[in-house]
């Protein structure tokens, strides 16, 4: 496990400790209103960049009532724009149609190009500011209630735990190997090949003794998740909130309403 | 290979989503009771694929990169069953936490990156190739063939899964020419990742011997489900136009029961009242004026799909000003917020 990757897990579990309205929602309403919102984002046609504007309005929201700073969960969404950005690339080159935009002769597959990306960031950056808001181990017990099989729960939960063990293990061999050869005379695809099998045996090894002293003191397959709570009546109003407002911002002509209002105002 | 959600349509992410979520469900009851399937090695190899997912490597001569997917090796030490829901939390904490990969597109990650290779190629092309006690080079040859069927068979399945949402101008055998050699070369290096990690493990670790009773007639069957009504799902969730519609323009003519009466009323009626008639804002008088009417003329006659004032850069104000109101929406709920907080 590299130290990023670990210290970007262990910020989003700090950022899911907060106190604010969105932290006190149950997960699972969280859960349905990014689904929610994933399907009103894939819906907006290929070409129709405006009408993506007004679904900003629902992560940023969310992300104001959490009090998350909107700069660095931009910056952890922007890996979700690489694969739209490697395979949309070709849109410009491959799509013939003109357009005009604000005076210039564009190819088409600009604007479908801009509409991914776009789809890319808008799903990916509320999908984290619901996470952000809500922990691993209480997102993962909604899941079970949900529905998902218990076995996948129990799965989601243990790597999320071994994925420190993982870490620890590894930064030990790390040290070892370093202390054994500091010049790094001695480094090669061999020697990777060794520390990684290591790596996994050494892991799997503890993992197996942890396992088994949790059998010895009663564990039965579930682990202790932060327990739920029957839904009230703000998780409701949440979520019937929550699926308008994503409504109206898919359906209503908000754009059109904005440019007629603009043109009003012009003299 | 990880799909995001802006590359695939609604209909494919569903069917998608819809297909793995059945196979991961039949998936979970057969490990429920699979010796092979502990959660303690579960657990962890989950956190060594996940990890060694986020290490890219390049490969020489194409100028891309790629990284380990980690499917051969996840079912050749716990089995397919225990394997594919291992990679299905890795990529669901992929995609909830890193945003690698969409939500949505969570279904079709599983399907490219979990069940072609735990439900097909170990299970049918390793085991087919193995054999019941492999001697070591022929281990080995299996091993990386399993892994070259994993790479190039979810390969194929993101230019289908593409090509069938139309969301990219890549025509598909284009596509494909410039997936599936990029993902040859990945596979040779997951088999030599996978060989050499297996081979470095301690025996207890290893492969635990021969699958469970009746174990490849039901992988088969789940694998062949999934891939029959993949393919299907991908022909028909297609962005092009549906074969009834395809069949009457091709013949020029609409069919008698379309035409006149309550039909054309029903039609007439829906086009007045649907909220997005063809999934496009309805015609307005601001599409006729600024940047839309300079677009008018601008796009081809018959372009499809097409690109028009209402689903383009029409209300390229309105769509700034929106979003600023969302910007402006987002700044009054943070004061709101702290305001409440410090209450």
């Amino acid at each position: 496990m590299n130290a990023g990757a670990w210290s970007g897990l262990q910020e989003l579990d700090r950022l899911a400790a907060g106190h604010s309205w969105l932290h006190r929602l149950d997960p699972l309403v969280k859960l349905l209103l990014g689904l929610g919102f994933a399907v009103a984002v894939v819906s907006v046609p290929k070409y129709a960049l405006p009408s993506l504007a007004p679904l900003l309005m629902v992560p940023v929201l969310m992300a104001a009532l959490a009090g998350f700073e909107p700069l660095p969960l931009l910056a952890r969404a922007w890996p979700a724009a690489g694969v739209a950005l490697m395979l949309g690339a070709f849109n410009p080159l491959l799509d013939p149609q003109r357009v005009d935009v604000a005076g210039c002769q564009v190819s088409a597959g600009w604007l479908s190009l801009a509409v991914m990306l776009a789809k890319a960031l808008l799903v990916a950056g509320m999908a984290l500011v619901l996470v952000a808001s809500s922990g691993f181990a209480r997102l993962a017990d909604s899941l079970g209630s949900l529905g998902a099989p218990h076995i996948f729960v129990q799965q989601l939960q243990l790597l999320w735990r071994y994925a420190g063990l993982l870490a620890e293990e590894s930064d030990r061999l790390k040290r070892a190997r370093d202390l054994r050869d500091p010049l790094a005379r001695a480094r090669g695809p061999r020697l990777a090949a060794r520390l990684i099998g290591g790596l996994l045996a050494r892991s799997l090894a503890r993992a197996e003794r942890i396992h088994q002293a949790m059998l010895c003191r009663g564990f039965r397959g579930s682990l202790p998740g932060a327990a739920l709570r029957p839904w009230g009546p703000q998780d409701w109003a949440a979520l019937a909130g929550g699926c308008g407002l994503i409504g109206a911002c898919r359906f209503l002509p908000l754009v059109p309403w904005a440019q007629q209002a603009l043109e009003r105002i012009q003299p | 290979m990880h799909m995001s959600d802006a590359l695939l349509s609604l209909p494919v992410a569903g069917a998608f989503l819809a297909i793995s979520t059945a196979a991961l469900a039949f998936s979970a009851k057969q490990a429920a009771s699979d010796p092979r399937a502990q959660p303690a090695r579960m657990g962890v190899l989950g956190a060594f694929v996940f990890a060694a997912q986020m290490i890219n490597f390049s490969i020489p001569g194409t100028g891309s990169s790629g990284h380990f997917a980690g499917g051969t090796l996840l079912a050749l030490l716990i089995g397919p069953w225990a394997g594919a829901l291992v990679i299905a939390s890795v990529l669901a904490v992929q995609a909830l936490f890193f945003a690698d990969g969409g939500l949505l597109a969570w279904g079709a990650n599983v399907f490219n990156m979990g069940l072609i290779g735990c439900l097909v190629a170990v299970p049918l092309v390793y085991r087919g190739l193995a054999g019941p006690a492999p001697s070591k080079r022929r281990r080995r040859a299996a091993i990386m063939a399993a892994s070259l069927t994993a790479c190039v068979g979810g390969a194929l399945a993101v230019t289908l899964q593409t090509t069938a949402s139309g969301l990219t101008d890549l025509p598909f055998n284009r596509f494909a020419l410039l997936m599936i050699p990029v993902h040859a070369a990945i596979g040779v290096a997951e088999g030599l990742i996978t060989i050499a990690v297996l081979e470095q493990l301690p025996a207890w670790a290893q492969d635990q011997g021969a699958p469970q009773p009746r174990e490849g007639r039901r992988v088969a069957g789940v694998a062949l489900t999934a891939l029959v009504v993949a393919g299907l799902v991908s022909w028909l969730a297609s962005a092009r136009p549906d074969g009834l519609e395809y069949s009457v323009a091709r013949m020029g003519v609409e069919p008698a029961s379309l035409r006149g009466g309550l039909n054309q009323r029903l039609r007439q009626w829906q086009s007045q009242h649907a909220l997005l008639p063809n999934y496009d804002f309805k015609p307005t008088p601001v599409a006729s004026s600024g940047v839309a009417s300079a677009m008018a003329g601008a796009a081809p006659a018959q372009p499809w799909p097409k690109v028009n004032a209402g689903t383009s850069v029409a209300g390229l104000g309105g769509a700034v000003v929106v979003a600023l109101l969302a910007l402006g929406l987002g700044g009054l709920a943070s004061w709101w917020a702290r305001r409440r907080a410090r209450a």
